[in-house]
This record gives structure tokens, C-alpha cells and sequence, in this order.
């Protein structure tokens, strides 16, 4: 779709979706030092540099800190009523330096504090290179960009096919009318339908995503998903609505069914031609053998002429 | 970011004028079906199909005609004083509220159009096919009779499998069919 509009490019709108990826992080106080930890390393600095940094920014010894915390932690005393100092100080540096977009928020939840901000995309890969992070991080990855719409979208065609099949599926074995040419063309139909709603529902996320780029310079990620349920629910309908007013299922029903009655007929006079065709043969070899069969026995007696 | 007026002013334009658009046809729909769902109750026949699918669609029109405000909203401003340029956060929050609302709306209106349609159906003496006898593979469909009997019925089981409009008038002219014949064997027995 990108390709034929003349001002957008298609690595022009990719470059935007990727932009609009963002990643939410949930952290408590032990993960968010591990994260600050991790992303220092990346950075390039040294062990001396980062327990420097860290001294200057919590006043404490990183050392005597992660100590502390190890014995704290052990003792499930990090309460909400506890220090909460590590936490905000570090926030406010990773927000510095960029690593936190837009605001973050403190939550208190069975006694552990968490602290949970938009986070930017290079520390998803962070991590992914630190193993207790790995395990123990929550990280929501709220997308409007292209490949979670195209998700949603394949989960649409997928969730229509489910339904159309077990429904069409168990009509056919428990209804007599209900005959396979009923199964086959209302599946195939559905299934047609289902991609071609889902696809333009796709199709408008991402047109509407790139439209707020153009008009506004950033994405809001609800009207692009608003788009794509609109548009798609509104073509699905608009073609179910096709369906019934020019009876397009109903003609691929009777379509099938007089394919399936020609090739009775065909079979059937196949059949017919065989058995007839055999009968003559038989008959005209009987024939002749009964006619050699007198002709021997007259010629036995002379005088009688011969039958031809 | 540097906006590129042109560039937007061709979305802004585009999308509102294909939101208007699409709402329009997607109102035509939705009259066309209201009016064969009242030719439908209005007939008086044995056998009507109703269809409640129609009630999604007022939530998608209005659901695109706020994409189609925002868009012309955010296009206006580009070229609006910026003592107007205030508004657009306003514009966007109203907008960003409107169609969530018109989310909701799709599935609450197909829930209170249904049940209208469901009141006037029992009003003119219907009643709706048992689950798994009458178009069972169609969600959105269901079978009004007046006489429970017919939904059981194989040869009325063999004309509706779609549930058009069509499907309904050929139940009709089998059910007068059969009501004939059966006029006439009684007639045939009493002069017997």
C-alpha cells in the first residue's frame, strides 16, 4: 500500500511504527539497580567507574549496598516503609541520561515497592544480557506499529475460521440437509471474508498510524487500533451484507451441487454405455456362435444349404 | 519532529474524506437492513429471519466520523494562529474519548437493537427458532416462527440455509402449498 502512495515510502513508515514501539517496565528496587548496573556496563564504564557513579548518586558504597540489600532482601524487610532512596535517585538519572521516556510512577503492592516507567528500546536488550533481570523482569510491550496489528489481524482470520469450521462442521454431521457442498461453500466464504475484513482493518491501523506521524509528529496508539475495529468490523459486514444481496454463497452451494449431479450423470451413463456396450458384444459373439453351431450341424446334412 | 504540511494536509484530507465516505456507505447498509428487517416482521409470514448483525453499525459510523474529526481537527490546525494551537491537546483527549466510547458503542448496540427487534417480534405473536434447529451455523441469525412445527420441518430445514429475505418467501409459498393440499384432502374426505 506504502509502495503506490506517492509520498510515503514503505522504510518511511516501518521506521515510524518502529519508533512506536514502546516498551513498559515493572521493576522493584533490587531490579531497577540491576538494570542501572547493567545498562552502566553497556555503556562502556568500568567496575570502578560505576560503583564512583553510583557512591555519588545514593551515597553509599555500591559494594555495601547490594550487601545490605542482599541481607534485607533475605529478611523480606524491604517494606514499603523502607528506603525508597535508590529507587527515586535512579529514576531520575536513567530519565537524565534518557533511558525512561515520559513520566514514571511508584506502586506499592503486597508490601514491595515497584517503580514503572515507558522505557527506551535498547534496554529490552539489556535485559535479555543480564540473567537475574531475565528471569525476574516484567516488561509490557504496548505496540501500535505493524507487527501487532498484523497479530491481531491474523488472530481475527484465525479465531473466524475456528468458529465457521466447528459451527459449518457440526451442521454437517447432525443436519441431513446440511450436505458437504453447504460445508465447503460456507467455510470458504467465511474464510474469504475474515481475510479480506481483517486485512483492511490492518491496512487502516497503519494508515491512520502514519497519518498522525504526518499531521502531528507522533502516534496515539488508540486511534490506530479505534481504525483498524472500525474498519474491519464495518468491510466484514459490508460484505456478509454483499453475500446476502447477491446470493454469492448460495450460488457457490448450487454450483457445487451441479457438479456434483453432472458427475452422477457421467458416472452413471458411463456405467449405462459399459453394461450396454458389453451386452452387445456378448450378444453378437453368442450370435455368432449359435449361427456356426447350425451352420455345422446342416452342413452334417447334405443338401441343406448352408445359413449366412 | 518537522511537519511536513503537504505531506499532512494529504493524510488529514485523505483519511477524513474516506472516513465520511465509508461512514456513509456503512448508513446505507444499515437502512437497507432495518428496511428488510421491517418488510420482515410486516409480512406476516410463518417463517422470518432476523438479523442483528445491522446493530454494530451505528457504533462504526460513529466511530469513524470522530477519526474523521480528529483528522480534519489536527489539519485545520496546522494552518491555524498558534493562540488556537491550544486546542489540539483538548481536540485530541475529546477525540481519544469519543472513540472509546464508540468501541462500547458497537457491541451495547447490537445488545439494545437485537432486543428491540427480539420486543417486536413477540408483539406480532413470533417465536425464535430452539438453538441448534434453524440456521445454528449463523451467529447473527435467527429464525422467527409462528408455529414452533416448522422449525423442525426437513423440507423448510433444506430452503433456509442462509436466512435471506428470498429464503423466507419460498418457506411462504411452500407453507400456502401445503395448506391448499391439505384444504383439499379435507374437502375430498367430507364429500367422501
Amino acid at each position: 500500500m506504502a509502495q503506490n502512495h506517492p509520498v510515503l515510502s514503505r522504510a518511511e513508515l516501518e521506521t515510524a511504527f518502529n519508533e512506536n514501539q514502546h516498551d513498559i517496565f515493572v521493576q522493584d528496587e533490587r531490579e531497577l539497580v540491576e538494570l542501572w548496573l547493567a545498562e552502566q556496563k553497556s555503556k562502556g564504564s568500568n567496575q570502578q567507574q560505576i560503583s564512583a557513579k553510583f557512591e555519588q548518586l545514593i551515597g553509599m558504597p555500591l559494594e555495601d549496598y547490594l550487601m545490605q540489600f542482599g541481607k534485607n532482601h533475605g529478611a523480606t524487610v524491604v517494606s514499603a516503609a523502607g528506603d525508597m532512596k535508590a529507587l527515586t535517585v535512579l529514576a531520575a538519572e536513567m530519565k537524565r541520561s534518557g533511558s525512561i521516556l515520559g513520566q514514571y510512577y511508584f506502586q506499592v503492592q503486597n508490601g514491595k515497592k515497584y517503580i514503572i516507567f515507558k522505557g527506551r528500546a535498547g534496554l529490552r536488550h539489556i535485559l535479555t544480557g543480564t540473567r537475574y533481570l531475565a528471569n525476574n523482569s516484567k516488561v509490557m510491550q504496548l505496540g501500535i506499529g505493524g507487527q501487532a496489528m498484523r497479530a491481531s489481524a491474523r488472530g481475527g482470520v484465525l479465531v473466524s475460521v475456528i468458529f465457521s469450521a466447528t459451527l459449518n462442521t457440526i451442521d454437517w454431521i447432525f443436519k441431513e440437509e446440511f450436505r458437504w457442498t453447504n460445508w465447503l461453500a460456507t467455510i470458504s466464504t467465511d474464510i474469504v471474508k475474515a481475510a479480506i475484513a481483517s486485512a483492511a482493518g490492518y491496512a487502516a491501523g497503519m494508515v491512520v498510524s502514519a497519518g498522525l506521524i504526518a499531521v502531528t509528529g507522533a502516534s496515539i496508539a488508540v486511534f490506530p487500533l479505534a481504525a483498524a475495529i472500525f474498519v474491519g468490523i464495518g468491510v466484514g459486514l459490508a460484505l456478509n451484507w454483499l453475500d446476502n444481496k447477491y446470493g454469492v454463497t448460495q450460488a457457490i452451494i448450487n454450483h457445487l451441487n451441479r457438479i456434483e449431479h453432472d458427475a452422477k450423470t457421467d458416472i452413471s451413463e458411463g456405467v449405462y454405455y459399459v453394461i450396454s456396450e458389453a451386452g452387445r458384444v456378448v450378444k453378437r459373439r453368442l450370435t455368432g456362435a449359435i449361427r456356426s453351431y447350425l451352420s455345422s450341424l446342416l452342413r452334417r446334412f447334405n443338401g441343406i444349404p448352408v445359413l449366412r | 519532529m518537522n511537519i511536513n504540511k503537504p505531506k499532512a494536509l494529504l493524510f488529514g484530507s485523505g483519511i477524513s474524506a474516506f472516513c465520511v465516505l465509508f461512514a456513509l456507505g456503512m448508513l446505507w447498509i444499515l437502512q437497507s437492513d432495518w428496511q428488510t428487517q421491517r418488510e420482515q416482521l410486516q409480512s406476516g409470514q410463518q417463517l422470518i429471519v432476523l438479523s442483528y448483525s445491522s446493530g454494530y453499525i451505528p457504533g462504526v459510523i460513529a466511530g469513524l466520523l470522530v477519526i474523521a474529526l480528529l483528522f480534519t481537527g489536527l489539519t485545520l490546525l496546522l494552518f491555524a494562529p498558534s493562540t488556537l494551537q491550544k486546542l489540539k491537546p483538548a481536540l485530541i483527549k475529546f477525540c481519544s474519548i469519543a472513540v472509546l466510547v464508540s468501541i462500547a458503542a458497537i457491541f451495547l448496540g447490537e445488545m439494545f437493537f437485537a432486543r428491540q427487534w427480539n420486543t417486536q417480534a413477540q408483539q406480532r405473536d413470533y417465536q425464535p427458532c430452539p438453538t441448534g434447529t434453524l440456521l445454528s451455523n449463523r451467529l447473527t441469525y435467527t429464525a422467527w416462527v409462528k408455529n414452533e412445527a416448522l422449525c423442525y420441518n426437513s423440507d423448510i430445514r433444506r430452503i433456509i440455509s442462509r436466512g435471506t429475505a428470498e429464503e423466507t418467501r419460498q418457506v411462504e409459498q411452500y407453507w400456502q402449498a401445503q395448506q391448499k393440499q391439505r384444504a383439499a384432502r379435507m374437502k375430498l374426505q367430507q364429500q367422501q
